[in-house]
């Protein structure tokens, strides 16, 4: 495979790969994703770190998500019941 | 009819009712990560519901409810709660953007972080280097990761062109992704 190719190909399976793994790309990316990662070893490389990153990440947002003070809808339905305070 | 007369009493609380309330549990989370402050993020959750409630004319049944109420949030915030934090404005891009040459393709990946040891290994260090992220880095990983909106829907609430979008998710894991190898290597996970 011609180098100058190769190199190219790498770059934009770089650039497309974010599109990808946040499932925005185009049919025709996602088929050029799929093509690199069979066939390259470096692409297939990247793609594993990168999901693998996005995963680590998507799974600690995950884990911190944290329940909203059980007053808080009470309190803006009683805000939301009162007039605007006029100005002094 | 005028916007102003779109709805009657009883429809606009229906509408707030059925619409926004449901991503109260979103909303508080959103802000949390935007103050890191409890107290803080139940006065902008607060802010932010008053202010649905208050521009209700504006939103039009139907469409995307918890994308007009993030935007609402995320204007709150940039204009009333992040002066009082303190923090940087904006980030230096082009700094960053130096630092992070997304199409460097000899980069040395060092460290793997797919082995579930490093992975468990580095569940603390994540939350922290993600709350450690620049405030506009950090928006779109939790818009993107945490509530999974679509690019077309970030760059609304965020009011920036797709392509930043893109190029500030894309930085943002960058970063992550430098620091957590760099603490991998540190505790001795390196290949």
């Amino acid at each position: 495979m011609d180098v100058n190719t190769d190199l190219t190909d790498r770059q934009l399976f770089k650039r497309v790969l974010p599109s990808y793994l946040d499932g925005e790309a185009t049919e025709h990316e996602k088929a050029f994703v799929a093509r690199q990662i069979n066939q390259c070893k470096f692409c297939q490389s990247i793609y594993e770190s990168e999901k693998c990153v996005q995963d680590i990440i998507r799974k600690s947002l995950a884990k911190q998500r944290i329940a909203p003070p059980a007053d808080l809808l009470f309190a803006i339905q009683q805000r939301l019941h009162q007039p605007y305070p006029l100005p002094v | 009819m005028a916007e102003s007369e779109k709805y009657t009493e009883a429809q606009k609380n229906e509408t707030f009712n059925k619409e926004f309330v449901p991503y109260l549990d979103s909303a508080y989370n959103f802000a949390y990560k935007l103050t890191l402050d409890e107290d803080e993020a139940k006065d902008l959750v607060q802010d932010t519901y008053m202010k649905a409630f208050r521009f209700i004319n504006s939103f039009e049944r139907g469409t995307n409810a918890k994308a007009w109420l993030f935007k609402i949030l995320k204007n709150s915030f940039i204009n009333e709660f992040r002066r009082r934090q303190k923090q940087p404005a904006t980030v230096d891009y082009q700094e960053v953007e130096q630092v992070y040459n997304s199409d460097d393709v000899d980069e040395d990946y060092t460290v793997d972080l797919r082995s579930e040891s490093v992975q468990d290994m580095i569940g603390d260090e994540v939350t922290n280097a993600i709350n450690a992220l620049p405030i506009d880095f950090r928006t779109v990983i939790i818009l993107c990761d945490l509530e999974d909106f679509t690019y077309e829907e970030m760059a609304k609430i965020l009011d920036i062109p797709i392509g930043t979008v893109r190029s500030r998710l894309h930085r943002a894991r960058s970063i992550l992704k430098i620091s957590l190898q760099h603490y991998a290597q540190k505790m001795g996970y390196a290949k």
